[in-house]
């Protein structure tokens, strides 16, 4: 293997490292928005949040399932979210999460603030797909 | 040789690990062991996986366990922190109250019944205790789930009893030292009259109320457990 093809190869290590990093971070900042959003829709469990996340984001959001919970935990101590434990038809014991007016309140700001960043990422991105198509 | 795997036994041992760790609630453990015989389900349903595989699978998709309870440790931090403390007030109170309701039993028995008898208490009580330790020290989870086997361990201790008078037990080790020991308090007794008497209530009236808060301590603690 020579040098420049090992330097090939940390580089684009480097990049899917840096890219995952991103992911991550962005997995973060839209996790609790993205969560209420679902539990605002109708009161629901762990397991369904993580399958409705999983099929909303066709798999490719790598979200380790146990994650969900210590973030769910978080949100309640925060009263964004409440939890009761109800018996479902099939007699089993489960852990429901409804959303609170708190919790409603911070889902509003939250969606301005995503719209707001989503407005401005559209058009700067116009302005820098319009330049590359001039260039060519 | 062929073996049967149950996601059930796997389950319970894997819920047992969690516990046994002390820093989850309840809860906590119940919504992920649910969480991982909701996936199981599916997997086994959807995919035709065999129990073995399916298990695997939903264990890797729940992640790094240790993780998983660190993440947890950082949204409990305040109350872990607060629980410790809490208990450690608990033990030292019980440290301090125990040892004078012991006497003080004693002196009621010695006061009521006579010194043979006390000796014999003292046996029993000691038994119990030892049998309680041990049975601790090889089984916490015992000690957590609230002494379950309380049946056992009156049932042993009583056996271990007949067994110490059939050998004289209490007599040549246990017995004579309590003999000693009681006698001068049986003294003390008939010097101070009545007075030991309400020392003995007031501490038993102490300690009552320190397992009264220990237990409704317990009780919020376990949080919002169905």
């Amino acid at each position: 293997m020579t040098y420049i093809e090992l330097q090939c190869i940390i580089a684009v290590y480097l990049e899917v490292q840096c890219m995952n990093n991103i992911n991550k971070q962005l997995m973060a900042a839209s996790s609790i928005p993205l969560i209420l959003t679902i539990i605002k829709a109708q009161e629901t469990y762990g397991y369904e949040i993580i399958q409705k996340i999983k099929l909303l984001s066709d798999g490719e959001m790598e979200w380790k399932d146990g994650s969900l919970y210590p973030v769910l935990k978080k949100m309640e101590q925060k009263d964004l979210i409440q939890s009761r434990w109800r018996k479902t038809s099939g007699g089993k014991q489960r852990k429901y999460y409804s959303i609170t007016i708190k919790g409603s309140l911070h889902l509003n700001d939250e969606v301005s603030q995503w719209n707001k960043v989503n407005s401005m990422m559209q058009s700067l991105w116009q302005d820098h797909v319009s330049a590359k198509s001039n260039l060519t | 040789m062929k073996t049967t795997f149950s996601i059930e036994e796997a389950l319970q041992n894997w819920v047992n690990t969690l516990r046994s760790q002390h820093t989850m609630s309840e809860s906590d453990i119940l919504e992920l062991s649910h969480h991982l015989q909701d996936e199981c389900n599916t997997l086994m349903e959807s995919s035709n996986h065999s129990a073995e595989d399916a298990w695997a699978i939903a264990l890797y998709r729940l992640g790094d366990i240790q993780e998983l309870i660190s993440q947890y440790c950082l949204v409990d931090q305040k109350k872990v922190i607060s629980t410790k403390l809490r208990y450690i007030i608990i033990g030292a109170l019980l440290m301090l109250l125990i040892p004078n309701l012991i006497k003080s039993l004693v002196l009621g028995v010695i006061f009521i019944f006579g010194l043979d008898y006390a000796s014999y208490c003292i046996m029993a009580v000691s038994s119990l205790l030892v049998i309680m330790a041990l049975r601790a020290i090889m089984k916490p989870e015992i000690v957590i789930g609230g002494l379950r086997s309380i049946k056992k361990i009156g049932i042993a201790t009583i056996v271990i009893c007949i067994l110490a008078r059939w050998i004289d037990f209490v007599l040549l080790a246990g017995g004579t030292y309590a003999f000693l020991e009681f006698k001068t308090m049986a003294i003390a007794i008939e010097e101070f009259g009545i007075l030991s008497q309400y020392i003995g209530l007031l501490n038993m009236v102490l300690l009552f109320i320190v397992m009264l808060t220990a237990l409704l301590m317990q009780r919020r603690l376990k949080l919002s457990h169905p």
